[in-house]
């Protein structure tokens, strides 16, 4: 019942309602968009530092983290992959082998750091393929071939297409050497990774350093990199004792710091445009009551209780919220959709976007929507309509209805 | 008591066979002469070879064997050296390692590799890497050369009259060496043969300075006219089950080498 | 009708109607004060990215030889250092400050092992003054003036060294034909906090680091660190007269550091984006006040036309009243915002909770206390901007005001 008047009310003043309501809306669209820009930067940041370079879930030697030594390996390699991948949970899983090799140009050679991966599956899990910035991805079989970081290729004097001695050590020993060819560029964006990086073909380096069906490295990828423990405890069963498993947070607390940084910087930046646009909800509520004394005056004369006519005032402000609740839905749901879509660009020439952290992000950041987002923005709407009400419905409720009405 | 050292020396020479396996051959100590009457100074002591240290040369064979965690392997080399600035080692066995070989020249080693038929210098951020798979260094093939300048020596016992017991220098580095030991201790025996050198680190304020590797000489036979230490040992402190062991076998010495043999170029036959 | 009429009148509106003007001024106001703190915060940490890379990594003016920064090799340097470090001071303003600096690729060994390391030589006290090396020793202490065989290692390098204070380390680069080596001690153990970084972290004086390529006297790099980035213009072009005709790459820091500029500005650009959207918001809430003032008073209004007030001057009252509350509301919010931003430009803001003692962004090191500035200009936009829009938010109720026919608007509600 007092809803129903609370609506004819705002009916009656229907172009000041729909403006309230419309102000009210594009605060709400505001922190929408906000939320979904936020989201979709802190996906990016923890897709590029946790799930491409971290993985969820990292099984080791147990003393391989500490030393990396070479003989520090996991044999049985094939088997393993194949049962994690089994998993229930587990998206992709890739195995590395990583090794320090003389790499040789024509006339210079240098150090790098060489790692044998399944390219298909690598690419699934940290994006390998993505990174070349010249020439092409590693073949599906082993060949031979070759990526170096831009950077070590320039050092040692050599393109795309040229070829490379490798020299190593094998396991028995012996001195492992082979020339590899060049099919591709990396730029990771990381300048150590550039200046020393090489990868190649699990097989190939397998047959090189004498290690077969061996890895050092497995990286579990899930869905959710929040999920890792639950993905840790999904893949132990196919895990053979004696191996290290480890979180991504185990592996690089570093990381996991920094993932909080980046939350909590959000949630201070969303703090804020939440603030100011609750000011201008709070301006607007107030207004829209105060300017009714008079009518309420006359309410109360004729026999509205103070209690009820409180309660009208907070309905009013329930349903005004509720309207902009509803008008924001639409209007974030456009802003959302074309952040989703869409996206903003921030690239910083030559393609390429900004760089945190030492890694480096996508020119165009696209929006990430959740639920919980939406919800959050709608309920805050809601509460600050009933917030800003509070005053003037108490108010309201005190009035003397003589000195209302004589109010202009 | 100490001594200033002669510019090229014995000591040298010790040091030659004791870091630096293909360099080993000519400059092997040697007792090439009767003991000097009385009691020789440690600079006569270290000066003993000097004369064979100046323009020798060597070519013979050499084997070694490397045991670690993971077990013991085996390779046969054929080694040139000349004077202390050149070497060439060529791997024969395991066939599978045959034709593999490094050269040294002054401070820059190069590795010829067959089966790709490529020559890579070293460079020097792999010169912490393993020789060949040993507990040797790359970085300990090219030191020796300059070692003369980097230590002083002092004598800390000597044998009795009788001739029992044995010389024990202390080499100590110079302020400013660019070496990383503490000190380095050279053990000879009474009949001027190389028995132990051991190497330590400074130790840290008030310790005195840790073992860090030995080098162990046995087997002394006398080879292409020369009595030296045949088999070397080298020892790695922290891991004492580990070793690598050189054993020097068909050295003949002074014997006229081209120059073409130290040369990149014929690295490749 | 005058103008100092339709002032007193709108003024007057604006009094009667305290509550309302109050309410929204403050609403106004209050926006204003969030964005200029915020925007003084955001300033400020821009400044601190822009200072700790310009310089670490270069100087406000670079001098470098050419080719080095594209190969990276340490035998490309610039011969004479101590000259050209003169040429430069010779041209600075006052309480600049110019740096020599090297950077070797090498190796550097232990008793017990070895690695790799990029060796970088500094002026100890005078880059001490100009960037935040002293506070990242941990143990030991920062490089002395003089000692050249003095070395900083970072803390895990160390570790897997197995080396500590006071130990003898040997360092090797590429010469010009062959491998050199040189002995250092550890002075002191530095952790940036990047794990990278810090396992292949070497610092030693700058004419050690270029004596072991055989390059005495050269430096990679020399740098002028001015006491204002605003003189970077003039500055460069000075030294790159200077320095005329000696065959050197001479650039200002935009040049050396394309990536930091671009980061600023992109994030600056989003900022205005975002701040521009919010006053859209408080604008709206002014348009809705100012309607419902103008539709609470249209009788009297009415009143005001029956007598003979053109619709000009209703426009015009109406119009001077959002001017005058913009006006206040805006220089009030300005500064309140100021205010708000004093205490923490004195004592910075913390944000060591989060992340720890420095973090790094866009390649540079940055400390987690963050001081704002007080960005004047910045600021004063803001509110200009705040102000036009409150105005402008005016002008629809205003001509409907106008527009308010005597009778219709007289007539009983």
């Amino acid at each position: 019942m007092l809803f129903a008047i609370a609506w004819r009310n705002l009916g009656r003043h229907a172009r000041r309602s729909f403006i309230t309501a419309l102000a009210m809306a594009v605060g709400v669209a505001l922190c929408m968009g906000s939320i979904a820009l936020s989201d979709g930067i802190f996906q990016q940041v923890a897709h590029v530092m946790v799930d491409q370079a971290l993985g969820h879930v990292q099984v080791h030697h147990p003393d391989w983290p500490t030393r990396k030594r070479a003989e520090d390996t996991q044999p049985g390699a094939a088997a393993l992959v194949a049962a994690l991948e089994g998993r229930p949970g587990v998206v992709g899983v890739t195995g590395r082998l990583v090794t320090a090799v003389l790499v040789g140009g024509p006339s210079t050679s240098a150090g790098a750091r060489v790692l044998g991966v399944d390219p298909r599956r690598e690419s699934a899990v940290s994006g390998l393929d993505r990174l070349v910035a010249s020439g092409a991805p590693l073949g599906a079989a082993p060949a031979r071939e070759v990526l170096l970081g831009a950077e070590l290729a320039r050092s040692i004097g050599v393109g795309v297409g040229d070829e490379v001695v490798f020299v190593g050590q094998g396991a028995s020993g012996s001195i492992a050497n082979d020339l590899f060819r060049v099919v591709g560029l990396v730029r990771t964006g990381s300048t150590l990774a550039d200046r020393s990086g090489a990868w190649v073909h699990l097989g190939d380096l397998q047959a090189f350093l004498e290690l077969p069906d061996q890895v050092h490295e497995v990286l579990i990828l899930g869905t959710d990199a929040g999920e890792s423990a639950a993905l840790r405890a999904a893949v132990g069963p196919a895990v053979p004792a004696g191996r290290l498993v480890r979180t991504w947070q185990e592996a690089s607390p570093v990381t996991a710091r920094l993932m909080a940084l980046q939350d909590g910087g959000a949630v201070l930046m969303l703090g804020f445009v939440f603030s100011v646009a609750a000011l201008g909800v709070l301006n607007t509520m107030l207004m829209s009551v105060f300017e009714r004394t008079r009518e309420l005056g006359v309410l109360r004369a004729i026999g509205m209780s103070p209690g009820r006519v409180m309660g009208l005032v907070l309905a009013e402000a329930l349903l005004l919220g509720g309207l902009a609740a509803g008008l924001g839905l639409v209007l974030g749901g456009a802003v959302d959709a074309y952040l989703v879509h869409v996206g903003i660009d921030f690239s910083v020439g030559e393609g390429k976007g900004l760089s945190w952290s030492g890694i480096q992000m996508d020119p165009v950041i696209r929006g990430a929507v959740r639920w919980q987002g939406v919800a959050l923005t709608l309920g805050a709407v809601l509460g600050v309509s009933l917030l800003a009400a509070v005053w003037p419905a108490w108010r309201a409720a005190r009035l003397r209805p003589v000195d209302a009405m004589r109010q202009v | 008591m100490s001594a200033a050292l002669p510019r090229r020396g014995l000591w040298l020479a010790l040091l030659l066979a004791a870091l630096a396996a293909p360099a080993a051959g000519p400059a092997a100590p040697v007792a090439a002469a009767a003991p000097a009457p009385g009691r020789p100074t440690v600079a006569e002591l270290l000066n003993a070879t000097d004369d064979l240290a100046r323009g020798a040369s060597s070519h013979g064979t050499l084997r070694m064997s490397v045991t670690n965690r993971t077990g013991t392997r085996t390779m046969a080399m054929e080694v040139w050296t000349r004077g202390t600035d050149e070497s060439l080692v060529v791997i024969q066995e395991p066939a599978k390692d045959k034709g593999v070989a490094t050269l040294k020249v002054g401070d820059n080693i190069w590795n010829y590799l067959p089966k790709v038929d490529r020559t890579v210098k070293v460079p020097a951020s792999m010169m912490g890497g393993s020789w060949m798979g040993s507990h040797l260094t790359n970085d300990d093939l090219v030191k020796s050369s300059r070692m003369a300048d980097d230590f002083t020596a002092a004598l800390v016992e000597e044998p009795t009259a009788a001739g029992q017991g044995r010389w024990v220098i202390a080499l100590t580095p110079k302020p400013e060496a660019a070496v990383v030991w503490g000190k380095v201790v050279v053990e000879i025996r009474a009949d001027r043969q190389p028995e132990r050198i051991l190497y330590y680190d400074e130790g840290t304020a008030g310790q005195p300075g840790r073992l860090v590797r030995s080098l162990v000489f046995s087997e002394v036979r006398t080879q292409g006219g020369r009595t030296f230490p045949a088999r070397m040992s080298v020892i790695p402190a922290d891991a004492p089950a580990e070793k690598t062991e050189l054993v020097y076998e068909q050295m003949q010495f002074d014997i006229p080498l081209p120059d073409s043999t130290f040369s990149l170029q014929s690295l490749r036959r | 009708m005058s103008l100092a009429l339709t002032l007193r009148l709108a003024v007057r509106n604006l009094a009667r109607a305290l509550r309302r003007t109050l309410i929204t001024g403050a609403a106004i106001a209050g926006g204003l004060t969030m964005m200029i703190a915020s925007s003084n915060l955001q300033e400020g940490s821009y400044k601190a990215m822009i200072d700790a890379g310009v310089s670490e990594q270069a100087g406000h003016v670079v001098v470098e030889a050419p080719g080095f920064r594209a190969a990276a090799d340490p035998r490309l340097a610039v011969a004479d250092s101590a000259g050209v470090a003169a040429a430069l001071a010779a041209v600075a303003p006052p309480g600049s400050t110019v740096l020599r600096r090297a950077m070797v690729p090498g190796l550097v060994q232990s008793p017990r092992g070895s690695s790799v390391v990029v060796l970088a030589g500094v002026e100890p006290s005078k880059e001490a003054a100009v960037t935040g090396w002293e506070q990242r020793v941990v143990a030991g202490a920062f490089l002395q003036d003089g000692d050249q065989r003095g070395i900083l290692l970072g803390e895990p390098l160390a570790a897997q060294l197995a080396v500590g204070l006071g130990d003898k380390v040997v360092l090797m680069a590429q010469g010009d034909a062959d491998i050199e080596s040189r002995m250092f001690r550890v002075v002191g153990l530095v952790r940036t906090g990047a794990d990278d970084l810090d396992a292949a972290l070497a610092m030693s004086s700058v004419d050690a680091a270029m004596e072991l390529v055989g390059r005495p006297g050269a430096a990679t790099q020399v740098s002028l660190h001015l006491p204002h980035p605003d003189a970077t213009p003039s500055a460069h072009a000075a030294a790159a007269a200077a320095l005329a005709g000696r065959e050197l790459s001479v650039l200002p820091w935009p040049e050396a550091l394309p990536e930091l500029l671009q980061f600023t500005e992109r994030d600056r650009q989003s900022s205005v984006l975002m701040f521009s959207v919010l006053t859209v918001i408080v604008a709206m809430g002014v348009l809705n006040t100012v309607l419902m003032g103008v539709m609470e008073r249209i009788r009297e209004i009415g009143v005001m036309r029956a007598l003979g007030a053109l619709p000009g001057l209703v426009f015009q009252m109406v119009l001077w009243e959002a001017i005058l509350l913009g006006g206040v509301a805006s220089a009030a919010g300005y500064a309140l915002g100021m205010l708000l931003s004093w205490p923490f430009v004195v004592y910075g803001v913390d944000y060591s909770a989060l992340i720890g003692d420095s973090m790094e962004v866009g390649g540079v090191h940055i400390s987690a206390v963050v001081y704002p500035i007080f960005d004047w200009v910045g600021g004063a936009r803001f509110a200009a901007m705040t102000w036009g829009l409150t105005v402008l938010a005016a002008v629809w109720p205003a001509r409907l005001a106008a527009r308010a026919r005597p009778v219709e608007a007289m007539r009983p509600v």
